[in-house]
This record gives structure tokens, C-alpha cells and sequence, in this order.
């Protein structure tokens, strides 16, 4: 006599498990290539000509039409570290330190790790009036930080992206650990294992793998959400004018505690209609005109 | 508390004079003046000096034609070559009672078992009425009833009418004659004044002074006033509040040293009288444009280069300074006016005060960094200050000398001298410094604001390796399920592979071979069947597969199709040359709609 089968047939049940590594593998690497994607605008052209134009100008000693130019594809919402560095050099030229700051830095956002950017924001810092604002790090502190210092708000977030990405690749590669597809790949892989050379077998290996980008990707999540909350919000701005009065509240007649100076980068703690108070190193802090500075 | 902080302090300097050798011990003897009148009063100071072991009073001689009051003691210690060097000063007050020349012998100090002596003294009192030497510093208008006291504190000031930030010198002098037995220094309150910015004038004046022919000990404290708005103010009273022996009132050396050691005695306040202040405002006539509310007295003003001849990039250091009479902890910096042809920044300012003469003045520096930025003569011109004398009421100005200075082609942009050590012997000297150049124009060019986690897209596709990974453990359990159950792998693969059987079967119908396509069809159904009861599939027969089939439910059309089609098929294989045209794809086409017909309905 026949007996029936325990459970019935389902869609799943067509694939292997070697056509699951694939396919797991296929999505993963999907979206790494997709991370590393930028957009490029359609009037690319118009771009480049004024760009150009900007620079000759630069290199003939006319600043102010240099200025002209750049300032020209910044209001026509051209985002380009490139954009702000030249902008920021030609303003430095003109003699206004709070533009040349305040471009600076936001090129600096776009492009941590410039050798030429970093010089010259080292140059025009010490020849500000207010260098005792300028934030710095000890030794030990820009170690920790090197990563977050030295990544940008889109290469940290495509950074936590990998790391994810390869953090759920990993979990895959360890379902499947016992199949003959990754016992194959594990052999050419963990040559750059530590685990090898320590004796931990596959499943191990794999799992301390797994901990350290679990590791990378919280931290780098962390960092990123920093600082997609910080191109959000827009805290830090740079003081445009010459010298401003910084008062104990929100009105010319309140108490005039110290004066600020062009290029001291402030941090905006709240904003009054016409009025922002703001933030110093040193738990410095009081209201200023909102015109006087800018966000970075 | 007193009383505990007056064993304290008893025993403190018993302790430390204790440990002092005695040795060396000289003791003199002072009257003040040499000359009275009868009832007037001479002022005796012993001052003992040396190393000795503890304190003792000095003894006088027999002194009857004197009435004696004890004015107090001082004492203070100094260190020479590691040792401690005392010094102890009694004040007497003696009273003349009948006109003479009085010889005072010597006065003894006793310490160690030794004795000391001064050196004797002379007083000469003469009668009352002879008008003697007394000296006096001023000439006072105190009222009768103060100069009748034995202490009493008056206040006054140098001037009642002031300018705006003039200063006005406020004095309070603390009067004692010696009667009056001080337990513990004066406790002095300074006065209240709102409306001005206050300075304290040391150092502290102790001076004698005879008023009606009774000597008094004035200690005089000063403090300068600057108004800061016109108007009529106030400078408070001022309070000094003294503890006095309740009981002796003549040298009582027991009395007086319980008195301080259980601190009895009577604390009273004097208060000096308030005084009103008529504040002008600075007049108008006559007020330089640049006039910035400084007030003062013989201000000079110097505006000073390191050097004269430097070359372009070359920083320069530049100081004004400020000096003379005033309140210059008010004065805002002097500024100097644009300079073209230089970068200005300014690199600190400092001020200093000072008190001479009670008379406060000052200095206020001011430093820039100056960088010339062309080459050629450049003139820094004279920098003016206008400031208001309130003494003659006029407003003067004041002005540096023009500074001349000769720049020449620069080296150097910007910062110092600087050397670059290459560790090859050979160092480079860094001639200029200057930001990096522009970058050239970039071939790609991100245009609008790119933010990528604004993308839909990009945080969708973070779902994908999420849902891998599910897939994964998914797939893993199942294939663990199917480990340890053959007949349920069977049965989920038996589809999969009729399917694939009978896509080879199609394709011998397509390439004319028919009669191979029904062994294929016959044999894709019975491995099929076989497959899903977990049974050999050459052990199937019709009757074995019908009744798998109403077993598990399958409905009466697919257990006849299912015969039929396999009818065919044997029919086929037994009698070659019996298929009619279409009867292959037909019988695959039946085959394949019964298999899915009982995959759904016995699952």
C-alpha cells in the first residue's frame, strides 16, 4: 500500500544551495556597484566652459572675476570640491578670510583627504585673529577618528554599505560553510584569514569575520548618521564679517560679552528671528546677527 | 570661636617663638616727642630684637609722675641665615602730670635668665600754658565730640565735584589715642558706592597726629573713585569695627590677656559719615570728532617698528602705547587706521596700572603684526587720541610721530625664516610661502545636491543582502529537513523531474522521433508516481497506481487520464507503427496536464 509524502511541494524548494551562494553573492555585489555610482548632470558642458573661465581669470590675477565665475556655478547648485577649493583660493587672494574659511571648509566636507586643501586651511587658520577657536585634536584622538576624519559624508556611508554588505555575505557563506562551493572558496580565501594560521576551522573563522564587521559597519554607521546629520542641519558656520559683538541675548541692548572675528568657524546652537546664538571651544557662547555669519 | 581662635593663635606663637634661640637680644627705647605740656601726652615705644625664647612684657621703671596707658604691641619675624630673627614693639602712652625734666631709666627685658636694658630716655614737661612743639599734619575741622573720644574714624574726599572718570580720592583715617585697650586690630568695612569703578590705593599710612594737645595714631586708608555716568551719587559709610577691653582701662597685664584668650570684650562699629558726589558731564564745546570718552591727565602717546627697512611679506611688529594719568582699565585700545599697502593683524594688548602718590595712572600697549604687501616708501601716519583733562576742563589731543619705512622686493611672502632640514647635509632655506593653485577643471562634475542616502533606490537595495541571508537560513533548514527524510526529498524533486523528461520528450517529437517520446513520456510519469509514494518505479503497476492515487485523494478525472495516457504509451512500445498523427504530442500533452492536475491536488 502507498503512503502520501509528509509535506507538500512549495516554489523554494527548485533551488540548491550553490544557486542561493550566487545568487546572495550577485545581490551583494549589486549593491557595492551601485554605491560607487555618481550622477553626472546633463549640462556637464555649460559646467566645464564656466569652470574654465573661472580659472583663467584666476591665473590672470583677476580674483574678483574668478569669484565671479565660480560663485556663478555654486548658485546653479554645482556641488564639487574642486568648485569650493578654487573659490576658496580666489577669496583668499581678494584678502576675505571668512569666504576663503567658509568655502574651505565646505570643500573640506566633499574632500577630507586633500593634501593641497589641508595646507591651505593650515595657512589661512594661523592667520586668523580668533586661532584659539580653532578646534583641534590630540594625537591619540585623530587615531581613533582617523577613519571618520578622513572619509567623506558619501564614501562613509558607501563604507557602513560594504561592511553590511559583506557582514550579510559572510552570514550566507556561513549557512552554507558545509557546502562543497564554499569549502572550495574557503581554501583560495582565508589565505588572508588570521584564523587559518591560528587553526580555526571554517565555521570559526567565518564568525570572527563576521564580529569585526559587525564591528566596522556599527561604527561607520555611527559616523555616517553624524554626518548626514551634520550636512542636514548645517550646525557650523564661519564668521563673514570683520568683527562681530557677541551678546548675552538676542538684542543690540543686551550685554556685550567678547568679540568674534572673520573666519572663526562657530557652532549655531539655536536660531531667533534675526538672531543665532552660538557656540565656542570653552563653553564660550552668546547671540550674534544672523547676517554676520554663514553656514558652512 | 574667638575664644578658640585666640588659644589658637596664642599657642601658635608661644610655639614659634619657642623654638628660637635667645642670644643677641638688643632692646631700645623711643619717646615721642622729647617735649609736652602738662597733661599732654609722650608716646613710648621698647622694641626688643633678637633671637629669644619667648615673649615677655618689658618692665618699666617707677614712673609716677606719668599716668601709663598701653597702646598696643606689634611683632614681626624675618628669616636670616636659617634663623629666626624676632621682633617685638610695646607702645605706651604716658600722661604728664606736673611740669619737669624726667630722666626714664633704663627699661628691662627679661628672657633666658638674663636681663636686658635700654637705653634711658628723656621727657621734658612744661606748663600747660606754654604753647609746645606739637606737631600736627593738618588742620582739621573734626567736630568737638570726635576729638573728645579716645577712637573715632572720619572720612572725607579730595573733591565733592568731578567729571565724568575723574578721580576722587576718598580717605578714611581711624583715630586712636592709646586710652582705649584694642583686643584685636580694627575689622574695616569699605563703603558702598554704586556708580563708580573702584580702585584701593595702598599702601595703608600709620602716622601720629596731636589735635587739642592729645596725641592720636591715625591709620589712613585711601581709594579712588571713577565715576562712571553724570548725575549726583553716593559713597556709602564706611565701617571699622574694633573690640575693646570692657573692664581695664590701665595696664592690667592679667585682665588683658584673658580678655584675648576667652574672647570677652565689647565690639563696637564706627561708621564714617556718607558722602554725596556731584558727577558733570563731559562739556561739548570744544570735543575733538575722534574723541572716545577718555578722561585723564599729561597722556603720551608713541607709535614704534621694530625695523624700517623690511621687504614685502615681511612681518613688521608695531606697538602703541598710552601712558599718563587715568583710568585706564576703562580705556578702550587705541586703533590704528587702515594702512594700505600692508595686512594689518592685530597680535595682543596689555595694560598696567600703577598708584604713585595715590594717583592712579597707567599704560595701555597695544601690538600689531603689520606685512607689507608692495615694495616702495610707505609713511605709517601719526595716530591721534583726544582725551579730556578734568583739571584744567579742556579736551587736549595728542599724536605720535609719523613712521617712515622703506620697503624693499620680498623673499618671503609671508611668516619667518624658515629651513628645511633634508638630512643630506644640504638644507633648503623656504625663501615664500603661499597657498596651493587652483585645480584644473574637473572632467566630472557633480551637479545638485547628490546626497545619496536621499536615493529610494539606495536604501531599498539594502534589503537585498538582508533578504539573501533569510533566504539562505531558509533554504539551509530545508535541505537539513530533506537529510533526514528520503521520501520527502523524493517527493519535493518529483516534479522538477517529469518536467525535465518531458522537455525531452518534446524535443524527440520535434526531431520525428515519436515513438521514442512515448518510452519517455511512460517512463517521466511512472518515476513520477514512484517518486511521490516512495516507491520503485519498476515495481508500479496500474492497479498499484490507481489505488496510490485515490489514496491520497486525487480526483477520478487524473487516475483515468493518468491509465489512459500510460495505456498509450505501453501500446505504443508493445506494437511499433501504431501512433497515429499528432498521438505523441497529444499524449504528452495529457501526461503533462495530469501530473500538474495531481501535483495540485495531492500536493
Amino acid at each position: 500500500m502507498m503512503r502520501r509524502p509528509e509535506t507538500a511541494t512549495k516554489w523554494w524548494v527548485f533551488c540548491n544551495a550553490r544557486q542561493c551562494t550566487v545568487v546572495s553573492f550577485c545581490l551583494a555585489s549589486s549593491l557595492v556597484v551601485f554605491l560607487g555610482a555618481r550622477g553626472v548632470g546633463a549640462d556637464v558642458a555649460n559646467v566645464q566652459a564656466t569652470f574654465a573661465r573661472g580659472n583663467s581669470l584666476y591665473e590672470s590675477g583677476d580674483y574678483d572675476g574668478a569669484i565671479e565665475q565660480y560663485r556663478s556655478l555654486a548658485a546653479e547648485n554645482v556641488v564639487d570640491e574642486t568648485l569650493y577649493y578654487n573659490l576658496a583660493n580666489a577669496y583668499y587672494k581678494s584678502d576675505d578670510l571668512g569666504n576663503a574659511v567658509l568655502f574651505y571648509e565646505r570643500a573640506h566636507r566633499l574632500a577630507p583627504r586633500d593634501t593641497d586643501l589641508n595646507e591651505n586651511m593650515r595657512l589661512v587658520r594661523a592667520q586668523l585673529k580668533d586661532k584659539q577657536f580653532v578646534a583641534q585634536q590630540n594625537q591619540v584622538m585623530r587615531g581613533i577618528m582617523w577613519l571618520n576624519n578622513n572619509l567623506s559624508t558619501h564614501e562613509m556611508l558607501r563604507f557602513a554599505s560594504i561592511c553590511y554588505g559583506l557582514l550579510c555575505m559572510l552570514g550566507v557563506a556561513f549557512v552554507f560553510r558545509q557546502t562543497s562551493v564554499i569549502s572550495r572558496a574557503y581554501r583560495w580565501v582565508s589565505i588572508l584569514s588570521l584564523g587559518r594560521l591560528f587553526g580555526l576551522r571554517i565555521g570559526q573563522d567565518i564568525m570572527v569575520g563576521m564580529a569585526l564587521l559587525v564591528f566596522f559597519s556599527t561604527t561607520s554607521s555611527v559616523s555616517a548618521y553624524k554626518k548626514v546629520i551634520r550636512d542636514e542641519r548645517r550646525p557650523d558656520a564661519v564668521v563673514l564679517q570683520e568683527e562681530i559683538p557677541v551678546f548675552s541675548g538676542p538684542t543690540a541692548d543686551a550685554t556685550l560679552q567678547f568679540k568674534i572675528h572673520e573666519g572663526t568657524v562657530v557652532r549655531v546652537r539655536e536660531s531667533r528671528r534675526e538672531w543665532v546664538r552660538i557656540e565656542l571651544p570653552g563653553r564660550l557662547s552668546g547671540w550674534v546677527p544672523a547676517e554676520a555669519i554663514e553656514r558652512v | 570661636m574667638r575664644t578658640a581662635a585666640s588659644i589658637i593663635l596664642v599657642l601658635a606663637l608661644a610655639f614659634t617663638v619657642n623654638i628660637s634661640r635667645a642670644a643677641d637680644i638688643t632692646v631700645s627705647a623711643v619717646v615721642e616727642p622729647g617735649v609736652i605740656a602738662v597733661g599732654g601726652e609722650v608716646t613710648l615705644v621698647v622694641t626688643v630684637k633678637g633671637k629669644f625664647r619667648k615673649t615677655a612684657s618689658p618692665e618699666l621703671p617707677p614712673l609716677d609722675e606719668f599716668s601709663i596707658f598701653q597702646a598696643g604691641t606689634s611683632q614681626s619675624f624675618s628669616f636670616s641665615n636659617g634663623q629666626r630673627n624676632a621682633s617685638l614693639q610695646f607702645t605706651y602712652v604716658l600722661v604728664a602730670k606736673k611740669e619737669g625734666t624726667y630722666t626714664i631709666e633704663p627699661v628691662r627685658f627679661e628672657s633666658d635668665n638674663k636681663v636686658y636694658t635700654a637705653n634711658p630716655v628723656t621727657i621734658e614737661v612744661v606748663q600747660a600754658s606754654t604753647p609746645a612743639q606739637l606737631p600736627t599734619r593738618s588742620g582739621d575741622d573734626r567736630g568737638a565730640e570726635k576729638i573728645d573720644a579716645s577712637i573715632f574714624v572720619t572720612a572725607q574726599v579730595d573733591r565733592d565735584t568731578v567729571y565724568v572718570n575723574q578721580q576722587v580720592t576718598w580717605t578714611l583715617n581711624f583715630y586712636s589715642d592709646g586710652r582705649t585697650d584694642l583686643l584685636r586690630s580694627p575689622e574695616y568695612t569699605p563703603p558702598s558706592a554704586e556708580g563708580f569703578w573702584i580702585e584701593d590705593l595702598p599702601p595703608q599710612q600709620n602716622y601720629y597726629e596731636t589735635i587739642n594737645a592729645r596725641r592720636y595714631l591715625i591709620n589712613e586708608i585711601k581709594r579712588a573713585f571713577f565715576p562712571t555716568v553724570p548725575g549726583e551719587y553716593t559713597i556709602g559709610a564706611a565701617r571699622v569695627d574694633i573690640v575693646t577691653n570692657r573692664t581695664a582701662t590701665s595696664i592690667d597685664g592679667f585682665s588683658r590677656r584673658r580678655s584675648r584668650l576667652f574672647g570677652f570684650g565689647k565690639t563696637t562699629s564706627l561708621k564714617t559719615d556718607a558722602i554725596r558726589i556731584v558727577v558733570l558731564p563731559l562739556p561739548r564745546d570744544g570735543r575733538p570728532e575722534n574723541f572716545s570718552g577718555l578722561v585723564g591727565r599729561n597722556l603720551e602717546l608713541s607709535l614704534q617698528t621694530d625695523k624700517q627697512v623690511v621687504e614685502t611679506g615681511e612681518p613688521v611688529n608695531l606697538a602703541l602705547q598710552v601712558k599718563g594719568e587715568g583710568n585706564f582699565k576703562m580705556m578702550a585700545a587705541p586703533e590704528i587706521p587702515e594702512l594700505d599697502g600692508f595686512k594689518m593683524y592685530e597680535s595682543g594688548s596689555k595694560s598696567d596700572i600703577f598708584k604713585k602718590d595715590y594717583i592712579v595712572s597707567g599704560r595701555k600697549k597695544s601690538e600689531f603684526v603689520l606685512v607689507p604687501k608692495t615694495e616702495g616708501k610707505a609713511v605709517i601716519p601719526p595716530v591721534r587720541i583726544s582725551y579730556f583733562d578734568p583739571v584744567d576742563a579742556i579736551y587736549r589731543t595728542v599724536q605720535s610721530t609719523p613712521i617712515e619705512m622703506v620697503i624693499k622686493p620680498g623673499t618671503k611672502e609671508q611668516g619667518g625664516r624658515q629651513v628645511v632640514f633634508t638630512g643630506t647635509g644640504e638644507n633648503i632655506e623656504v625663501l615664500g610661502k603661499d597657498i596651493n593653485y587652483i585645480h584644473p577643471v574637473p572632467a566630472d562634475v557633480s551637479m545638485g545636491k547628490n546626497r545619496l542616502y536621499r536615493k529610494r533606490l539606495y536604501i531599498a537595495l539594502h534589503t537585498l543582502p538582508l533578504l539573501a541571508l533569510v533566504f539562505s537560513i531558509g533554504v539551509e533548514r530545508r535541505r537539513n529537513r530533506w537529510k533526514g527524510n528520503a521520501a520527502l526529498a523524493r517527493a519535493s524533486r518529483a516534479y522538477r523531474d517529469a518536467d525535465k523528461k518531458f522537455k525531452r520528450a518534446a524535443t524527440s517529437i520535434t526531431s520525428g522521433r515519436e515513438e521514442e517520446s512515448f518510452s519517455i513520456v511512460s517512463g517521466a510519469l511512472r518515476d513520477y508516481l514512484a517518486d511521490k509514494a516512495n516507491l520503485a518505479a519498476s515495481g508500479l503497476t496500474f492497479e498499484s497506481i490507481d489505488d496510490y492515487l485515490a489514496q491520497t485523494g486525487a480526483s477520478e478525472e487524473s487516475r483515468r487520464g493518468v491509465a489512459d495516457v500510460l495505456r498509450v504509451c505501453d501500446r505504443v512500445q508493445y506494437t511499433p507503427g501504431t501512433t497515429g498523427d499528432g498521438e505523441a504530442a497529444l499524449t504528452l500533452e495529457n501526461a503533462r496536464r495530469f501530473v500538474k492536475q495531481i501535483e495540485r491536488e495531492v500536493g
